[in-house]
């Protein structure tokens, strides 16, 4: 496995295309599915973590989720599942997407393209973010090699889009909505 | 003149009688979506100077410093020594510590975003299709005007005279840390960052939002 930012950018170049593709409509309909599952696991995430965790714990007697070998690894995969569950499910049928369609011409292509980068930053940078909050644990399966390169330390890390967006999250799901129904 | 009010509840009044006066114009002019578009941003960044006040005062000193720099160093070959001399790295124009400066700060900013998003609601909205739409824009602007008041009075603070110092303490006695803190002092606090992706993301839907087509049948 390459450098963390290098499957990072195709990431995000794959969702620009499926951007592209499927027209912004859409995938504002995509967006904001992902910043209310961003707002369920920032808010109830570890919660459902502790019931897993004393659920789990009735058979291995012990707390398998935070104190086992593997706590960190099966919470950093808790988070990423459920997200990427989400993500598939959105991507899965109109869900919530706005009616209507994209402007025609170079406007529509740049709008097409910028959501489907948005989508993109989000997606990655999420799935980047539980990996980093946790130390990276798919390290144990052999997926990385620690450390990160200097570029990714200085200029991705900051930009991941949790941490940043948690404080608006409560903000920008109505928002969304409401751009919906305005719509 | 004798005023037939308090001059505080005076002021209460004026600011009441403003906000219900404007939020009912814009639910006249652009009915309840529009009430609705100018009413989530408004509550959003009232929501954002709560939480990031501190980084608020933080980015204004900040920009008020890197402009004194700018003025008085910009041309000099040696920006260093004149950072020194002048006294910048002790520069503020809101006081942290002072209360009423930060209030009147925040006062300040959330009256231009009100005005901003009122006139760019009344410029870029639609007109309501109906007069059912305009009137329920009334009656959600009367509502909304009461709530912009609710708001902003707890900002007022009457009597009091609010001082900004333009200038501070000269930087002699700490001549050892005035040129290695003010490049840091210049650096965006890390809070901002999230903010402006904020603010590039919401324009960038609403924009989008506003250039969609409807779905030919």
């Amino acid at each position: 496995m390459g450098p963390l930012e290098v499957i990072w950018a195709l990431l995000v170049g794959v969702f620009a295309i499926v951007g592209v593709v499927r027209g912004y409509p859409k995938e504002l309909g995509v967006t904001t599915t992902i910043l209310a599952a961003l707002l369920l696991l920032t808010k109830g995430g570890q919660s459902a973590l502790y019931l897993l965790d004393a659920y789990l714990a009735r058979y291995a007697q012990y707390s398998v989720v935070f104190d086992g070998q593997y706590g960190a690894l099966i919470q950093s995969l808790f988070y990423i599942l459920v997200f990427v569950a989400v993500v598939v499910i959105s991507y899965h049928g109109d869900t919530l997407a706005f009616t209507g369609v994209a402007p025609r011409g170079p406007v529509g292509i740049v709008l097409n393209l910028m959501s489907g980068l948005i989508n993109g930053y989000l997606i990655s940078g999420t799935m980047w973010h539980y990996l980093h909050v946790f130390n990276y644990p798919i390290q144990i399966l052999g997926l990385f090699q620690p450390p990160l390169t200097e570029f990714a330390q200085n200029y991705l890390v900051p930009l991941i889009p949790v941490p940043l967006l948690e404080p608006y999250l409560l903000f920008l799901v109505p928002f969304m909505i409401v751009m919906r129904v305005v719509r | 003149m004798d005023l037939p009010f308090e001059p505080a509840v005076l002021q209460y009044l004026i600011v009441i009688v403003a906000a219900l006066a404007a939020s009912t114009a814009v639910g006249l002019k652009r009915g309840w979506r529009g009430q609705l578009m100018a009413f989530v941003p408004i509550l959003a960044v009232w929501g954002l100077l709560g939480v990031e006040k501190d980084a608020l005062v933080g980015g204004v000193n900040v920009a008020y410093k890197g402009l004194r720099f700018f003025l008085a160093c910009g041309t000099q070959a040696d920006a260093g020594s004149c950072v020194q001399s002048s006294g910048l790295a002790e520069a503020v124009l809101v006081d942290p510590t002072n209360p009423d400066q930060v209030r009147l700060l925040l006062l300040a900013v959330f009256v231009s975003a009100v005005v901003l998003v009122f006139l760019l609601v009344m410029r870029f909205g639609r007109r309501p299709t109906s007069v059912f739409q305009r009137l329920a824009g009334v009656v959600l602007g009367v509502a909304n005007g009461f709530t912009l008041s609710y708001l902003v009075l707890p900002l007022l603070s009457y009597g009091q005279e609010i001082s900004l110092p333009v200038a501070s303490a000269t930087a002699e006695g700490e001549l050892s840390v005035v040129a290695p803190s003010l490049p840091a002092s210049l650096s965006l606090p890390g809070a901002s960052l999230g903010a402006i992706i904020l603010v590039v993301f919401v324009v960038f839907v609403i924009l989008a939002v506003r250039l969609m087509k409807p779905i030919e049948a």
